[in-house]
């Protein structure tokens, strides 16, 4: 077609063809000879029947020295040259034709050439392969293009690695900083049976939940059980002052309205204005008489201990009006007592599991479905009702997004 | 995890005779048995199957540690035979596993009754009087190259440089061929083929053996074939009219006719 | 997650700031700083009106007792009005349906 358009068609555009002409002069043979590429035919038996300019001069090899006298293999290097035998030519034996192989060739300057080779089997009449024709392109820009991905890749690889690393170190660091704000073990008490359990909800942060259990003398008690505000390094020192301060406070003074206010009053003078920081707790003494536990407990704005009862019953102990730690110097707490008897248990928890969000709609945990949960199990023993709660945080899976301790006490009913 | 399933073993040929197991080396997988097979499936039946890390063997059974001594793929062999229960079985093994199947054959002897060698080398390397074809510096850059990249398809560069190399869509475009292997199994592979050493285990041989080499292989030269069939007490060795180091591609039916004609003749 | 939008305006008794959206750990600084922005006068009231509160954790009750403290250091009184149900759980649970001034039922009219 001509490039003047529908007009003139048939007219000559001046310019265009006398190169086109050109082009038509370029014989077959010079385009073989002098492609862009690398050509060469072998017998079945690798000796080198035919072979273009542009790879000899490529390998700076003359014809003599090739044609007849080298097998396609001696153009390699001796890596080149095993891959050959192994892969290359049984696989282009089996398909009959074979592309886009990286190899080595070797040049008499010296340097190795890296190339990439694509071969095909011709075939007599009969079907027997006669001889194996191969192109050859020169893949050095390539090479190094494909060096400069891998290293790229390897030093991302290393980055990852050593992040991954960091995650995992920080990890440890943050489970043993956890555990040090939790007791080891609870300690072992004559006719008292205790459990406790801590749910982390993230490897990578600090939770704000904290709980303690430690004797005061031969037959008192004491416990706490709270809940700090926020999470992460902040929540964990907070959570330590509590802890600290709570323990020290009781071992001073069994009185659990009268410990709170010392946490209260230790808050207050670390954290001020606006920067509040605050925690909700429950902190009690229990005292062993006969076969029972009289409990005295206080609360600053926690959710309320839930008792289960050798009949099978749950109730909870109220505690209403009891307020927040750390907020206001004339805080006020709220007492309650109880006593347990054979097969009654005392379960504390933070608001991680009545908060945790249930079914479809994603609805609130509560307090009626906790209390119902623990009936269904009254009398249940500290350790089975807390094993029972563990396995119902389990449950949970995603809908429990929040740290949540757990405390039980109780007395082994009578056999 | 069956074996039968982690090799990949297929089961072919005569419903009776003396089982033949097909073994392939270094390179490629079963498949390079194609045009043997055949040839041999008359007369006998024939065992193939793939290595852990080749062809399309169950490439999560792979362990670096096993597959690094020709111990681990001569396992995979006795494994094989066991399973099938073979007694008395014809193992020819090409190239690295004619070795394979020479520590085979003194792990189950009841099981592997006769060898024949493929394009045997106990070792590749020079050392003192003895010729195995390549320098330690020849290996050296052979296993470097492997290790670069430098070597292979080019396709398979993808998914290194991606990271990728699980991605089976990525597998299926660059085979497309029966020797695509997984490049790190494959240079385990020529690590522990190219580094062994088994000239003292051609000592243990005691079963009829048969050695095929062929008349120009730069990988086996004659020199090692000879050194093979010397060091194989009883041993019996064929050149073939061929080229390179895959005769039973390139002269499959003299290939065969080799074994047929051993296996009637001496290998009991 | 809706996003908090905070609208200040003046009443008569004092200031106004209508709280609206979702409240946590990511904006509750904002309810801060904008009540801290309000000028509170001595006998004064600054007004919460948190009926298009939605989702509020203890950030948010963080940020309430930051503002209360503030408001009472100078002087003033905090009243908050129309307190959504889920939050008011929550102040009752804490005791601190002690500590503020909780109405019922209606919205102030801003003016």
């Amino acid at each position: 077609m001509s490039p003047g358009g529908v007009d003139d068609a048939g007219a000559e555009a001046p310019g265009i063809r006398p190169a086109f002409s050109s082009l038509l002069e370029d014989s077959a043979e010079d385009l073989y000879e002098s492609a862009p590429c690398g050509y060469l035919s072998t017998l079945m038996d690798g000796t080198i029947a035919k072979i273009n300019a542009t790879l000899l001069g490529w390998l700076g090899l003359s014809r003599e020295e090739v044609v007849g006298r080298k097998r396609f293999s001696d153009l390699l290097t001796v890596g080149g040259r095993l891959y050959h035998e192994t892969h290359f030519a049984p696989l282009l034996r089996m398909q009959g034709h074979l592309g886009g192989v990286a190899l080595e060739m070797r040049t008499a300057a010296g340097p190795r050439l890296p190339v990439l080779v694509t071969s095909t089997l011709k075939r007599g009449a009969d079907g027997e392969p006669l001889l194996i024709r191969t192109t050859v392109f020169d893949a050095t820009d390539r090479r190094a293009y494909e060096q400069e991905l891998l290293r790229a890749r390897r030093a991302a690889e290393e980055a990852r690695q050593q992040a991954e690393a960091d995650r995992a170190q920080l990890r440890e660091a943050l489970a043993v900083l956890q555990r040090s704000l939790l007791p080891a073990t609870l300690p072992d008490l004559p006719g008292v049976e205790t459990a406790g359990y801590y749910h982390t909800a993230s490897p990578m942060e600090l939770g704000g939940d904290f709980y303690d259990l430690f004797p005061l003398d031969d037959t008192r008690t004491a416990f706490f059980l709270g809940d700090v505000c926020g999470k992460g390094p902040q929540a964990a020192s907070l959570t330590s002052l509590t802890r600290y301060t709570l323990r020290a406070a009781m071992i001073q003074d069994a009185d659990p309205v009268d410990d709170l206010r010392i946490l209260n009053r230790a808050l207050m003078e670390r954290y001020t204005g606006d920067d509040p920081r605050y925690c909700t707790a429950v902190a009690g003494v229990f005292e062993r008489v006969g076969d029972t536990l009289n409990v005295r407990l206080a609360s600053g704005g926690h959710p309320p201990a839930l008792v289960l009862r050798a009949d099978g019953t749950a109730e909870y102990l109220s505690t209403r009006g009891g307020m927040l730690v750390g907020v206001l110097p004339t805080a006020q707490f709220v007492e309650a007592s109880t006593v347990l008897r054979p097969g009654d248990t005392l379960l504390l928890y933070t608001d991680g599991l009545t908060e945790a969000r249930v079914g479809p709609g994603r609805e609130l945990y509560g307090y009626d479905a906790l209390r119902s949960f623990a009936a269904a199990r009254a009398p249940a023993g500290s350790r089975a009702l807390v094993d029972a709660l563990t396995a119902l945080l389990r449950d949970f899976g995603e809908g429990l997004d929040d740290d949540t301790a757990l405390l039980a006490v109780g007395v082994p009913a009578t056999p | 995890m069956s074996i039968l399933r982690r090799n990949n073993v297929r089961v072919t040929g005569a419903t009776t005779g003396r089982p033949v197991v097909l073994v392939h080396g270094f390179g490629c997988d079963q498949n390079m048995w194609r045009l043997v097979e055949p040839l041999l499936a008359e007369d006998h039946p024939l065992v193939l199957f793939d290595y852990v890390g080749a062809g399309r063997s169950d490439l999560s059974a792979w362990q670096e540690d096993r597959y690094s001594s020709l111990d681990g793929y001569a396992r995979d062999l006795v494994e094989v035979c066991e399973e099938l229960d073979l007694r008395d079985a014809v193992v020819v093994g090409h190239s690295v596993s004619a070795m394979t199947g020479v520590l085979a054959a003194a792990a189950a002897p009841g099981r592997i009754g006769a060898l024949v060698m493929v394009c045997p080398s106990p070792r590749y390397i020079d050392e003192d009087d003895y010729r195995g074809g390549f320098s330690a510096e020849d290996i050296d850059e052979l296993l470097e190259s492997l290790e670069s990249n430098y070597l292979g398809w080019s396709a398979a560069m993808a998914p290194v440089i991606m990271g990728n190399p699980d991605r089976p869509e990525l597998g299926e475009e660059l085979t497309n061929s029966f020797c695509a292997t997984d490049p790190d199994m494959a240079r385990v592979f020529a690590r522990t083929t190219f580094l062994s050493d088994s000239r003292k285990d051609l000592e243990t041989v005691t079963v009829p053996t048969l050695i095929l080499e062929c008349e120009q292989d730069v990988i086996a030269p004659r020199e090692v074939g000879a050194y093979v069939h010397a060091a194989v007490k009883g041993s019996e060795l064929v050149t073939l009219d061929a080229v390179g180091h895959c005769p039973q591609l390139s002269a499959p039916e003299a290939t065969a006719s080799a074994i047929r004609s051993f296996l009637s003749s001496g290998a009991r | 997650m809706k996003p908090l939008t905070i609208v200040s305006s003046r009443t008569p008794a004092g200031a106004l700031l209508e709280v609206a959206g979702d409240l946590d750990h990511s904006n509750a600084h904002q309810l801060r700083r904008a009540a801290v922005g309000t000028v509170v006068s001595t006998g004064l009231m600054l007004v919460l009106d948190l009926g298009e509160l939605g989702f509020c954790d203890s950030s948010g009750i963080t940020a309430l007792i930051a503002v209360r403290n503030h408001v009472v250091a100078a002087g003033a009184g905090l009243i908050l009005v129309a307190v959504p149900e889920t939050l008011r759980r929550l102040l009752h649970l804490t005791g601190l349906d002690q500590v503020f001034d909780l109405r019922d039922g209606h919205r102030l009219q801003a003016n």
